[in-house]
Formats: structure tokens, C-alpha cells, sequence
């Protein structure tokens, strides 16, 4: 390094070397997080180095309310726009130290689209956004994969679908601050079964809920007033599920591992007005006390015999749909057809699903 | 410094030699804020003269001046008690380290900058980025340009529609 520059003089000359385009990308970035968003978007324009150094730049913050130009009717489609621009831009693969997003709430639906985009950006620099802030009060689902739910306090959808890939099945989350929440789906997320009852028991508003493929869990014991709709599949190790629900409307339970050794499902609840079971080859015995159960639907493998005990309980029905794989199971056996009693008075239409 | 292993070093003298061939000695407790010289140290590799060959005399003096300052001295068993002094003594330091800053003109801060990016020594680099930060903080991007001498390497169009995807931050 020559130290030409101020050997010639300290004071500033005209013919000057241009130093600060001489500095390594990394201390530009340096020198623009320490600036405010609107300051650090204005070196955009002095040169490429700059241009460049801010599409590059580990800090993402895209906030509606820098511009009153935006919270307008005919300015959001702009805002639209320069969230997406500033997404598009970017390489992929940045990782992120900071990513920040508010929207103002007079901002619809269009905004919410590229809310999402700009989250699901986020989502993929993930090394570092977990000490995100994030503060969008507006975002109403939120899709994550691969992320550690610590940070939402300022952010209060009504949905977030969580998942992540296989193979970093480990997870955790806190959902303390979503107190709003109405729907969660969790899907393949290594959540242990203590952490879901910590989390539920802080949804009071929570009405519908899926797990689909969470592998961690044995023993499942959902209790929640709120709770209407709850969706299980696909939970290779669980043994016992106990639902504590007094307006649960619908349960659907699936399971497609073969080995899955859930026998057992008690379900007590008088609002409970559809459930249904699929595949649940080692499923010995339902129990459902249901008064106003209007649908059922029993995805099984089951002999002759068993299916007209099974029907016996659905008497009070007007409309049963039976839905087989195979229609063997259906046909009873001539000589004992004679002697059976039929098992279902008040049915009316009857239907076979192939 | 705090870590018992560095105690060790307290009396050792690292020999420093600038770009322009000029040597500095740091004492090695001093010279652990650089991550560079630590590494070095940790490696055993800092016998005789170390070369720093993107640093100048005169940089290489401020950057030992401003470590001088920030060595942490415990190993002398200065110990403060009061929360107090304490935080007198970090008001003290704040005001040392913006006075050091500001006494800087343009291509000092500019070998400082890279001084320090080279021998790694974060708190100073933050330190005058900040400054730097500072200068362009609140500049139209004309100011900025005059202020360091920018030459734009856009054309009218490009900066035309930077200029347009950007406006808010203009107005």
C-alpha cells in the first residue's frame, strides 16, 4: 500500500483518488448497516460498487411506512413493487444477519403475496435470521420451513404452517406471542410432545389444527376449548392420542405406516360432528361417544363379520358411506346371509366408495 | 488480558514491521486485539520481525495507539469495584475513541479502514466505518459523491431508474 494520497496534501483536491471505492465489499457493508435504510438506499445511485454492495448487503429491512407515498390506495402497488425488486435483485444464497418487514395494515392483499415472498426469502438465508426481528403485525399466514420459531413477538398471524426437511428433523418452538393464532399446521417438525402441549396450552384462540408426520411424538394429549378441527396423520410412533375438546366439530386421525402401533382411540366429545379414520391397520378398537355425529368415515381393512358389528353402532344414521379398497370384505357369505339380522334400521341412502 | 494463558505473554514484546520497513514493538497483551497477531500467537509463529505488509508507518502507529488504549490492564491488578467507575471509565473511552476518530483526516480514516480490516481488529474497523457512516449520513448522493470524490459509472438511463425504483429515499 502506497501512502500517496496524503503525502500529497490533506485537504481535499479535485484530482483525488476515489478511496472509498477502493474499500472491500465487506467494510462497504459495514459502513451501510450502520446507516438508516434511507440513508444506505441512497448510495445505490453514486456508483456500481455501491449498487452493487446493497444488493448484496446481510441486512434486509422492507418497511411500508418509510414512504407515506405507500400506505396510500394507488401507492401500495408501488411498495409492491420495490419489496419485489429488492427480492429479485438479491442472490439467493446471502445469507441473512438481519431481515426486517412491516406492512401497514391499510396495505391488502396484493401486499400480503409479496409479504410472503419476501418471508420465504428470508427463510432460505436462514443461518442467521434467527435473531431476526421480526416485526409484521399484518402477516396473516406464515409458511416457514427449516426455521426455529424464537423470535415472533412482534408478528401475529392467524396461520403458520411449519415444516421442515427430513433430515434436520429438530425443532422448537415458542408460540407464546401468537396468542391470536387460529390455525397451525406442523408437519414433519421434530417437536417432542411436551413442547406441543406447552405451545397449545398458550393457544387459547387456536381452532384448527394438523399434524402431519411429526415423528417425535408417543404420546399426544390435546386439551383446548377453542379447538374445532384436528387432523393427525401420519405419526409413526404415537401410542396414545387423548383429545380433551368440547367444540371439536371434526377429527380425521390417518396413519400409513404399517408398523405404527396405535391400537386405541377414545374420543368423548358431544360437538363432535365428523371423524374420520384412514388406514389404521392395527387400530383395534374405536370408542366414540358422539351424539351428534353425523359423519363417519372408516377407512379399514375389515372382515365380513366385523364390518356388521362395526355397522351395528351407525343404526341412528340416515346416510353411511363405506368406502373399501376391495369389495371382498362386503360380500357376506351366502348361507349365513339368511339368518342375520339387518344391522342398520333407520338408513336411507347407503353408499359404497371403490 | 483476562485469560490466564495470555498472562504469559505479559512481558513478551512483539516486533512489528510496517510496509515502509519502519519496526513497532507491542507488548503481546496489547497485540491480541488484533485477530491476526493472536492467531499468529496461538500458533507460536512470531518470532522475529512480523511483516505487515498492507499497513503503513503512520497507520501502524495509530492502530497501535488506539490498542494501547483499549488493552485491558487487569493483569497489573487494577480491579474496579464501583459499578460507577466503571461506567465513568466507558463514558471516558466513547469520548477517547470519537476524539481519536475525528482527529483523522479523509486518507488517514481511508488506511485506518483497511489497517485495521487487515489486521482484523473489529472494534476499530466498526469504529471507523461509523465515521465513516456519519459523514454520509443525511448527504444527498451529490454530496456524498463531492465528499469522497465518486465518480458515478452509470449512464443517465441507469441512474434514471435507480433513482426511480428508489424514490422514496430521495424525497
Amino acid at each position: 500500500m502506497k501512502r500517496k494520497i496524503s503525502e500529497i496534501s490533506t485537504d481535499s483536491i479535485p484530482e483525488e483518488i476515489d478511496w472509498i471505492s477502493g474499500l472491500p465489499d465487506h467494510i462497504i457493508h459495514i459502513i451501510l448497516s450502520s446507516l438508516s435504510t434511507k440513508d444506505a438506499t441512497r448510495t445505490t445511485v453514486l456508483s456500481k460498487i455501491f449498487k452493487s454492495a446493497w444488493d448484496s448487503l446481510p441486512v434486509l429491512d422492507l418497511d411500508s411506512t418509510y414512504s407515506r407515498n405507500w400506505s396510500t390506495v394507488s401507492g401500495k402497488r408501488q411498495f409492491l413493487e420495490y419489496m419485489q425488486g429488492c427480492i429479485h435483485r438479491r442472490a439467493n444464497n446471502l445469507g441473512l444477519l438481519k431481515f426486517r418487514l412491516q406492512v401497514d395494515p391499510i396495505l391488502l392483499d396484493p401486499v400480503y403475496c409479496a409479504a410472503d415472498e419476501a418471508i420465504a426469502y428470508a427463510i432460505v438465508n436462514k443461518p442467521a435470521v434467527f435473531s431476526a426481528v421480526f416485526s409484521a403485525k399484518t402477516v396473516k399466514v406464515l409458511k416457514l420451513n427449516g426455521l426455529d420459531l424464537k423470535s415472533l413477538d412482534h408478528l401475529q398471524p392467524n396461520s403458520i404452517l411449519l415444516s421442515t426437511d427430513p433430515v434436520s428433523n429438530k425443532c422448537k418452538i415458542n408460540l407464546k406471542a401468537c396468542k391470536s393464532l387460529k390455525n397451525l399446521i406442523l408437519k414433519r417438525v421434530g417437536l417432542t410432545s411436551e413442547c406441543l402441549k406447552a405451545n397449545l396450552s398458550m393457544l387459547v384462540l387456536l381452532e384448527n389444527l394438523k399434524l402431519d408426520g411429526c415423528d417425535k411424538f408417543e404420546d399426544i394429549c390435546i386439551t383446548s376449548s377453542s379447538l374445532k378441527t384436528l387432523e393427525i396423520r401420519d405419526l409413526a410412533r404415537l401410542k396414545k392420542i387423548a383429545v380433551v375438546a368440547v367444540n371439536l366439530e371434526s377429527f380425521v386421525f390417518g396413519t400409513y405406516i404399517i408398523d405404527s402401533e396405535i391400537g386405541m382411540i377414545m374420543v368423548y366429545h358431544d360437538a363432535l360432528k365428523g371423524l374420520v379414520l384412514i388406514d389404521c391397520i392395527n387400530l383395534r378398537e374405536v370408542e366414540f361417544h358422539s351424539q351428534n355425529l353425523t359423519s363417519f368415515r372408516a377407512f379399514l381393512v375389515t372382515p365380513y363379520r366385523e364390518l356388521r358389528d362395526l355397522l351395528g353402532f351407525f343404526d341412528h344414521f340416515k346416510t353411511l358411506a363405506i368406502a373399501c379398497r376391495s369389495m371382498q370384505c362386503l360380500i357376506f357369505p351366502n348361507d349365513l346371509r339368511e339368518c342375520l339380522l339387518p344391522t342398520l334400521y333407520d338408513i336411507k341412502h347407503l353408499r359404497f366408495l371403490g | 488480558m483476562s485469560t490466564p494463558s495470555s498472562s504469559v505473554f505479559s512481558y513478551r514484546v512483539l516486533k512489528l514491521k510496517s510496509s515502509d520497513g519502519e519496526i513497532f514493538e507491542v507488548k503481546q497483551t496489547v497485540a491480541v486485539q488484533s485477530g491476526v497477531l493472536k492467531q499468529m500467537m496461538e500458533d507460536g509463529c512470531t518470532e522475529g520481525e512480523i511483516p505487515l505488509n498492507n499497513v503503513d508507518s503512520p497507520t501502524l502507529a495509530k492502530i497501535i495507539e488506539w490498542c494501547n488504549k483499549h488493552h485491558d490492564d487487569d493483569v497489573e491488578g487494577r480491579v474496579l469495584s464501583q459499578e460507577k467507575e466503571k461506567e465513568k471509565e466507558k463514558a471516558d473511552m466513547k469520548r477517547w475513541e470519537s476524539e481519536f476518530i475525528d482527529a483523522l483526516n479523509r486518507d488517514e480514516l481511508y488506511f485506518l479502514l483497511i489497517g485495521s480490516n487487515y489486521m482484523n481488529i473489529k472494534e476499530l474497523l466498526d469504529c471507523a466505518a461509523q465515521k465513516v457512516a456519519g459523514m454520509v449520513k443525511g448527504k444527498t448522493p451529490e454530496a456524498i459523491r463531492e465528499m469522497f470524490n465518486i465518480q458515478s459509472d452509470f449512464t443517465e438511463e441507469e441512474e434514471k431508474a435507480i433513482r426511480k425504483e428508489n424514490q422514496w429515499a430521495f424525497n
